[in-house]
This record gives structure tokens, C-alpha cells and sequence, in this order.
């Protein structure tokens, strides 16, 4: 049934996308159709539904045990519960393949976010880009979550051709086939420094759901030799590629990130010990550039996705709870 | 004769085996042995990525090695058989000049300067140096002292192999004397060496083929050089027609070879043609943008239009 749902609405889940994550509206189906079983005029609680807010827009948490502060800024938000339901599948967009301090999201960051998920009752829980023991080498914990570890699944490649009917220059892009069939997509980016479009975090992150084809055309389909000769297009691709599904939560490494030569590195860091969730992409960009010590509206990324309306770049109009471990 | 072809075919193949385990060719000469740096040895075989390969070594961050000529990199690890992890990057770039500006683009001006290969930078932990068409760049996994030390002995064992210096580009000796010297100076190769600095535009504007970007006083200065004044003279036009209507700045004044406007963070912008070069200074403070252009272009007319 889910599976119809997707597959032969993708323009509908688009456009549900924007205002709720799939979740949230599987929630509030079962909620509607109840309602309507039990005789209740579903007008009020439509306007519920219409003014519902989450009580924390975003959750930072600052410490130096990145485990204990993922846990504490999902608990914020309400919980994994509020995001995972029991025997969901689980996609983890996780920024991963660098090497060099300041340029992935920690190994505590994942492994607690894999904690929390099973304790919510995921069936199973998958990462969209392969995790190999290197990455686990780079965390000191790492050993003692066994179970964690062995638990995850690899969603990724498998590619498939997804349209967007709504993208301003994307009309068509490879998708790993596990980022559209989970139930519950987190997206894990590292808010860093970035030589093309000066900043990556939570918009650009969804490029790691993409084919290697894909990729080329984001960075070559105008004619130029380089990786970023048209950074209009490539920007505008990027926040069109938003537009596939909206991730159910976003949580992001603030720990310590590089400010320049990303997103290689090595660079000079900067170690807010920051771990930061909500569901807002385009406020955690903000976020994640302030940490740098850029402007949201500096960065074209979250400018385009912004303009689509994606969410808020005005962060003094959001509730953000900040605490300290 | 069947023994004999089965020999040459035998031949051929450990022949083929020998070529696929051949250490990485030339710059796997300047990799230092196992402890040769007391208690560390190789982390399993080194990777070479020639020409685009380096895409697959970096994807996107590969793209300002080209701009500014990439050839080929080495890459390895080092270990102490325990937690201790060093990374080690040889680049070997196009020239001299290459490799000098890409030194200069990937270290920033805080670091402790150090006395291997012809300029070397610590930053807390990675260390980068660059010598003759080389470019070095060390990574420990973390800022420990032991991890440090371990950098610093291992840049020097490369640095020891490397044998052959270069010269660093004409414009930067010129930029970097007195009077006039700028400070933290970045030598850019083209239009993503300028756009770390500053977008003027998301299009290469000033189609920047060498440059200087650094500072003097309180201003930052760019300064592009062209074949000839001419050259100079088209895109500084070109440019400027682009900025007068640009959402970026706002009290643009367009005059034949000098213009000024206000950026978004309220500097005042000001781009002045002269001989071959495209100076620009920005800055807070408006009279001490001119005059810091002014002196960079009458240092530059010293360099003449060749």
C-alpha cells in the first residue's frame, strides 16, 4: 500500500513533502480517517492539524560526549518516537566518506542515532552511503556498540530514475532505490566548509542519495570543464533535488568542522562540540553557517531552497532550545 | 616449442603480476620507510590517482588541484600498530607555481611556520609544505603531541627525498616586497582560487587566469594579471558592465578604467585597470581603500606592460 503511494504519486508526495513529513502524514491519515469512523466533525481537528507545531523547532546540544548529545537533542524534539514508528525501515543519510577531522559526521553521532531508532521499534535501519571499518576506527567508542554496528544494513545504489516535475533545472535524477523505499529518512549531515558552494550541511547533503551520473550532470550539463563552473546551476540543482522527499529529521554534526579546503580538508577547524536536530533544512543550514561564521543568506543552497519555501531563514522566528552537557 | 611458449606466457603473466604490485611509481620514491620514523610503519599499501583519477580520491574538493595543475598524488598511511594514525598526500603538481598556490590556497595565516621544504605550515594537526613542483600535506587523526611530533618527523623524511626546488611566481616576489607588501598572500589560478575569498559574481568574471588575493592594512587586495593591457582592458570592461547591475553591490560608478560601489556587508569596493593588472580593494574605510589602491598601482607600474 505504502509502496503504491510513492510509486504512483511522486508528484503528490512532492508537494506533501513540503508541508509534512510522511510519518507526520501517516499520522494524521490514521488520525482523519478515525474521526470520520467515530462521527467527529473532522473540522476542528483539521485546524489542529493546520496549527499543530512540534514544540521545539530545533535542539542544540553542546558537549564533549557527541553519544550523549545526539541523545539528549532528539530527546528534545520529543523523541525518536516521534520519528520512527515500530517496524519501520530506516535510512540514514549520513556524510561519511571523508577522512580528515572536521570533514564527517561522528561515528557517536550515527551509533547513537541507530540506538535510538532500535529502541523505537525500527524493523531496520540502513545507511544510503557505505559505512567501512574505517569509519568506525575513527571513533573511540565505536567497539563497544557491537550490536549497533552489526545491525546496520547498506540501502544504497541500486539507483533508479526518478522525475521531478517541479525542479527548476532538474528534470530527472538517479536515486539509490533504499533513500525512496524507507519508511523514515534521517539525514546526517556535518555543517562544513565547502570550495565550491562555500557551505555543505542539510540541502547539499541529499547529494549522497545520488548516482555518480547524476552527479556529473549537476556539475557538467552546461558546458563547463570544471566541477563548478556554473554554481547557479549546481545550486539550483541541488535545491531542486530537495524537492524528492522531504527527510522525516535532520540531525547535524556541529562538533568540530573544518572552515576551509572542504569538503576534503584537511582546514583549520572550529569545535563548537554542537549537535544539533530538528526538521527544519533550511533553519539548520542557518544554523550550521552561523557556526562557521557565514549568513544564511550568503549561501546559495539555502537561498534556492528558502525560495521554494522549504523553510525558515529567519532563525529569531524559531523556538531553538539550547543546552549544555 | 609448446614448452617454450608456455614459459613465454608464464613470463608475461608474472610479468603482469610484478606491474600490478609495482609501488606507485616515481613518488612512492619520497615515501619514508618503514621506521625510518622511529615506530611508525606503512598502513597498507599506498593509493596513486593520476590526472582525474584524483575525482575519485576527493570528487568535487579535485577540481582546485586542476585549476591549478594537478598531475598525479600519493596517498598513505601510517601507523604505530596502535591508535597513533598519520595521512600522508604528495601532490605532485604541474610547477613550481602550481604547487606554490596550492600551498597557499590550502594553508590559512595561522600556523606555525616550520623550516622543511621551501615553505611548511603547522596547523594544529596537518602540517603542509611545498617544495619545487611538490606539494606535501601531512594529516594526523588528532592534535595529540605524540600524533604531532610523528607530522612533523614524517614531513621532514619526505621533504629529505624530495631534492629539487623552484621558484615562486614573479608576481608574487613583486607583491610580497616592499613597499607596499601584502601580507597572507594566496596565489590563484583562476575563478574557485578567487571565489574562496569572495564571490563578485557566480560567473568568472574577471576571467582569472594568475592573481594575488592578500591583505595591506585593513584592506584586502586582489590583483589579476593579463597577457597585456589590452586583455586587461576587455575584461575589466566586460566586468564592469556585469557589476553595474549587479544585486550584489549597490552605488555602482562605472568610469572608463576605474569603478567603485558598496558590497553587501558595506564595503566599499573599489576596481581599478591598470597596464595589465585588475587591482581590487575593499575595505570599511573609503579613503584608506584608495589609497591603499593607488599604492598598488604605482607599485605595479613599476612592473611594466610587457
Amino acid at each position: 500500500m505504502r509502496k503504491d503511494w510513492k510509486t504512483q504519486y511522486p508528484h503528490l508526495r512532492n508537494l506533501i513533502s513540503e508541508s509534512i513529513n510522511r510519518r507526520t502524514f501517516i499520522k494524521k491519515s490514521t488520525f482523519l480517517g478515525a474521526s470520520t469512523i467515530l462521527g467527529v466533525s473532522s473540522a476542528g481537528w483539521m485546524q489542529n492539524l493546520a496549527l499543530a507545531k512540534p514544540k521545539v523547532d530545533m535542539a542544540v546540544v553542546q558537549g564533549l560526549d557527541y553519544y550523549q548529545s545526539t541523545m539528549k537533542a532528539v530527546q528534545m524534539l520529543g523523541g525518536m518516537d516521534e520519528f520512527v514508528f515500530r517496524q519501520s525501515k530506516v535510512g540514514l543519510l549520513i556524510n561519511s566518506p571523508w577522512l580528515n577531522p572536521g570533514c564527517y559526521t561522528k561515528p557517536e553521532i550515527t551509533l547513537a542515532v541507530v540506538r535510538m531508532c532500535l529502541d523505537a521499534g525500527a524493523k531496520e535501519v540502513g545507511v544510503i552511503k557505505k559505512l567501512d571499518d574505517s569509519y568506525w576506527r575513527r571513533s573511540q567508542i565505536s567497539e563497544r556498540f557491537r550490536e549497533e554496528r552489526e545491525s546496520i544494513r547498506f540501502m544504497g545504489g541500486n539507483f533508479t530514475e526518478v522525475s521531478f516535475p517541479h525542479g527548476q533545472v532538474l528534470k530527472k535524477a538517479e536515486i539509490a532505490k533504499g533513500m525512496l523505499d524507507c519508511d523514515v529518512l534521517i539525514n546526517m549531515p556535518i555543517a562544513k566548509h565547502h570550495d565550491g558552494v562555500r557551505f555543505t550541511g542539510a540541502v547539499k547533503n541529499m547529494m549522497g542519495g545520488q548516482s555518480r551520473k547524476t552527479h556529473r550532470f549537476f556539475h557538467f550539463s552546461t558546458g563547463g570543464s570544471g566541477y563548478y563552473d556554473d554554481i547557479e546551476f549546481l545550486t539550483q540543482c541541488i535545491a531542486d533535488l530537495n524537492l524528492l522527499r522531504k527527510p522525516d529529521l535532520y540531525i547535524m554534526d556541529g562538533t568540530e568542522m573544518i572552515t576551509e579546503n572542504g569538503p576534503f580538508g584537511p582546514g583549520r577547524l572550529v569545535k563548537h562540540q554542537k549537535v544539533i536536530a530538528g526538521t527544519d533544512r533550511v533553519a539548520m543550514d542557518v544554523y550550521g553557517a552561523n557556526l562557521l561564521g557565514l549568513e544564511g543568506e550568503e549561501i546559495l543552497t539555502t537561498q534556492k531552497a528558502y525560495a521554494y519555501g522549504m523553510g525558515e531563514i529567519n532563525l529569531s522566528s524559531l523556538h531553538i532550545q539550547e543546552t549544555t552537557l | 616449442m609448446k614448452t617454450i611458449m608456455l614459459i613465454f606466457a608464464g613470463l608475461c603473466l608474472l610479468g603482469q603480476i610484478a606491474a600490478a604490485q609495482q609501488p606507485a611509481g616515481g613518488l612512492s620514491d619520497y615515501l619514508p620507510g618503514d621506521n625510518e620514523v622511529a615506530g611508525l610503519q606503512l598502513d597498507g599499501p599506498p593509493n596513486t590517482y593520476t590526472g582525474d583519477e584524483l575525482f575519485q580520491m576527493i570528487n568535487g574538493g579535485a577540481d582546485i588541484y586542476h585549476e591549478y595543475g594537478f598531475r598525479q598524488v600519493l596517498e598513505a598511511s601510517y601507523t604505530d600498530g596502535n591508535r597513533l594514525r598519520v595521512r600522508l598526500e604528495i601532490y605532485k603538481m604541474a610547477s613550481p607555481a602550481s604547487a606554490y598556490g596550492m600551498y597557499t590556497f590550502k594553508t590559512s595565516g595561522q600556523g606555525q611556520e616550520l623550516s622543511i621544504g621551501q615553505e611548511a605550515l603547522l596547523q594544529d594537526y596537518y602540517l603542509n609544505f611545498w617544495k619545487g613542483n611538490m606539494l606535501v600535506t601531512m594529516i594526523g587523526m588528532d592534535s595529540e603531541e605524540e600524533t604531532v611530533k610523528s607530522v612533523i618527523d614524517l614531513a621532514r623524511a619526505v621533504d629529505r627525498r624530495i631534492t629539487r626546488a623552484g621558484e615562486r611566481p614573479e608576481l608574487v616576489d613583486l607583491l610580497l616586497s616592499q613597499p607596499a607588501a601584502i601580507s597572507q598572500a594566496k596565489y590563484v589560478r583562476g575563478p574557485l582560487g578567487v571565489m574562496s575569498s569572495y564571490i563578485f559574481d557566480t560567473k568568472n568574471i574577471f576571467q582569472v587566469r594568475e592573481g594575488v588575493i592578500g591583505t595591506l592594512g585593513e584592506c584586502r587586495a586582489f590583483v589579476f594579471q593579463y597577457p597585456d593591457s589590452g586583455q586587461s582592458m576587455a575584461v575589466y570592461k566586460s566586468a564592469a558592465n556585469i557589476l553595474k547591475s549587479s544585486t550584489r553591490f549597490s552605488n555602482q560608478d562605472i568610469k572608463e578604467h576605474t569603478c567603485s560601489m558598496v558590497d553587501r556587508k558595506n564595503d566599499c569596493v573599489l576596481i581599478n585597470q591598470a597596464g595589465r593588472f585588475i587591482i581590487v580593494v575593499m575595505g570599511q574605510d573609503q579613503s584608506e581603500v584608495k589609497s591603499v589602491s593607488d599604492r598598488l598601482t604605482e607599485k605595479l607600474d613599476t612592473g611594466g606592460d610587457s
